[in-house]
């Protein structure tokens, strides 16, 4: 049995072999290129949506407050920058959305365990979480606003609920899917619960958690928007509300994109942690 | 050698019986099993597919409760047993934990159970040179074949030294070569142990080859209906595999197989 080993790179240092290595580059270039597709899909994306966006501009001849030219939008972004409202506004949002997330998670964590674990509890509770999940949250969202007042309560509590229910499923489809076999064997180690849990559970059940906690975040975002939309003196939500109220169109848009960044942002960060936390495992699962 | 000291059994099993389902998907897995075995013996089981060995192999180790019937296991009840950590087992297939090196995954029961951590490395170290895996402890389990990853799972069921080893067609994966180096090897820490080893098969050969004595079930509902007691001395080696005696063996384990 020996060791796996890498065949080991040849080392030439002839001139002659000077275009070879051009060629390797290229080579290299085009690996990068395909491994990491969007360091060059992106910027060419980016081009073509400028490009698009003046030319609507220039055959529609539209005006400002409908659709204003991307360096009125630009010199928003600089202002709202240097007043600092885009600051505080986007530290609202965050804040409701960072809170109604970890509440969301902890307890569908919690929750999701109990019910993955005891299938007499899901088939007792399942009828309420369903029915609780129909609720048009939208609707209700106005409700809400006038019990927990404009402050960030009630945002807080709307990125809850609409963060909980992807994540409960997942924490609950993740339990479920741990080895029957694993199982048996940690009960021949008489293992206690929290061995079960640390050792067998939780790891197994960690790439299913991780995905529902990328989906967990985005929802809480747009949680914490839908409350700041129906009433709110801060965050984004209000922002967007005022600019568009004021035909400030070109404010609209720098909060989109800051909303889009904010959410590309927050996804990276998570597929980053998973890649780490799923180092070692073969990568099949992961979407 | 006779390792044969007790006279007590070590494991004691008293007319099993054991029902799968209700109504009209009943199974009956077991009847009327009885079995003694003695500290330190090598028992085979084997008998045609879904004849309930895997069955009484769970019973013994107390993942599934029979239906009726008594069993102990050092004269306590197997779960006793089970909670005093007298089982290493060893599933039909590897069962690793994917997200452990190979290392990692034969500490899981020296973590579990408590084995102070100055002991893990030196342990670990042992049951991988047993097993041949020493330049694979930092592999995971899919990049090993399924050959390799049975082979730690033998190590993980043996790094905690357990009275009792159940073995579920552990060798069922492996080519013919690798299987025939790990009878040998099993038979090494056999004599070199006082483990006792409950081994289910499908191969007359190994099963005449490694035990003191071969259980043969019969078709389901399963029971034993026939003990082979194999006299060959120890220690065996391959030259055993071709004395008279051991053919005459293997005739009539094939013999009392055929009776059903
Ligand atoms: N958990 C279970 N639920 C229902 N039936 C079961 C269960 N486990 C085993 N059985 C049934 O019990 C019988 C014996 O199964 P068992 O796995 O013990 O057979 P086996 O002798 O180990 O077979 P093989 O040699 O193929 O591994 C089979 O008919 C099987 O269908
Ligand atoms: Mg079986």
């Amino acid at each position: 049995m020996g060791n796996i080993q890498f065949p080991a790179r040849k080392q030439t240092n002839s001139t002659s072999q000077l275009n070879a290595k051009k060629a390797n580059l290229a080579s290299r270039a085009w690996k990068l290129m395909r491994k990491r597709s969007e360091f060059v899909l992106l910027p060419m994306f980016l081009i073509l949506v400028l490009g698009l966006w003046y030319l609507i501009i220039e055959i529609k001849d539209l005006p400002q407050f409908i659709l204003p030219p991307p360096e009125s939008v630009w010199k928003k972004l600089i202002q709202v920058i240097e007043d600092g409202s885009l600051k505080i506004n986007v530290g609202f949002t965050m804040k409701a959305a960072g809170y109604g997330f970890a509440a969301a998670f902890g307890f569908a964590g919690v929750v999701g365990y109990i019910l993955g674990k005891s299938p007499l509890m899901e088939k007792f509770l399942s009828p309420y979480l369903v029915a609780a999940q129909t609720v048009p949250l939208i609707a209700i969202a106005p409700l809400l606003v006038v019990w927990l007042g404009f402050g960030i309560a009630s945002k807080i509590f709307i990125a809850f609920v609409i963060g909980f229910f992807p994540m409960l499923v997942n924490v609950i489809v993740g339990i479920r899917l741990v080895n029957e076999d694993q199982r048996e064997l940690m009960r021949s180690y008489s293992a206690s619960w929290w061995q079960l849990f640390s050792k067998l559970e939780f790891p197994s059940a960690l790439p299913v958690l991780l995905g529902g906690l990328k989906i967990g975040i985005t929802m809480a975002i747009t949680g914490a928007l839908v409350g700041e939309y129906v009433g709110a003196r801060y965050g984004l939500g209000s922002m967007i509300i005022h600019a568009k109220e004021t035909f400030r169109t070109s404010e609209v848009f720098v909060i989109i994109f800051t909303l889009v960044s904010i959410n590309v942002i927050l996804y990276a960060l998570a597929s980053m942690v998973e890649a780490i936390l799923l180092s070692g495992r073969k990568r099949e699962e992961s979407v | 050698m006779n390792k044969q000291t007790m006279s007590k059994p070590i494991i004691e099993i008293q007319d099993i019986s054991k029902e799968f389902g209700s109504g009209p998907n009943k199974v009956e897995a077991l009847t009327n099993v009885d079995l003694k075995v003695d500290s330190g013996e090598f028992i085979s089981l084997i008998g045609p597919s879904g004849c309930g060995k895997s069955t009484l192999l769970r019973v013994i180790g107390d993942l599934i409760s029979p239906t009726t019937g008594s069993a102990q296991v050092k004269e306590k009840s197997v779960a006793q047993a089970r909670t005093d950590r007298d089982y290493g087992i060893v599933f039909q297939a590897p069962v690793l934990f994917e997200w452990r090196n190979v290392r990692r995954n034969i500490e899981l029961p020296l973590q579990v159970m408590g084995v102070p951590k100055s002991e893990w490395t030196e342990r670990v170290d042992a049951q991988l040179e047993l097993v041949g895996l020493q330049d694979f402890d930092s592999h995971y389990p899919w990049q090993l074949s399924g050959g390799m990853q049975q082979r730690v799972a033998i190590a993980r069921a043996l790094v905690f030294r357990p009275s009792i080893l159940l073995m579920d067609e552990p060798f069922g994966a492996l080519d013919e070569m690798t299987r025939e180096y790990m009878n040998l090897e099993l038979l090494n820490i056999y004599t070199r142990t006082d483990v006792t080893i409950i081994f289910v098969t499908h191969s007359i050969p190994e099963a005449v080859f490694l035990s003191t004595r071969v259980a043969v079930m019969s078709k389901r509902p399963g029971t034993i209906s026939h003990v082979v007691p194999i006299e060959l001395p120890h220690p065996r080696s391959f030259d055993t595999r071709e004395t008279s005696q051991y053919f005459e063996l293997v005739t009539e384990v094939r013999e009392a197989l055929r009776e059903h």
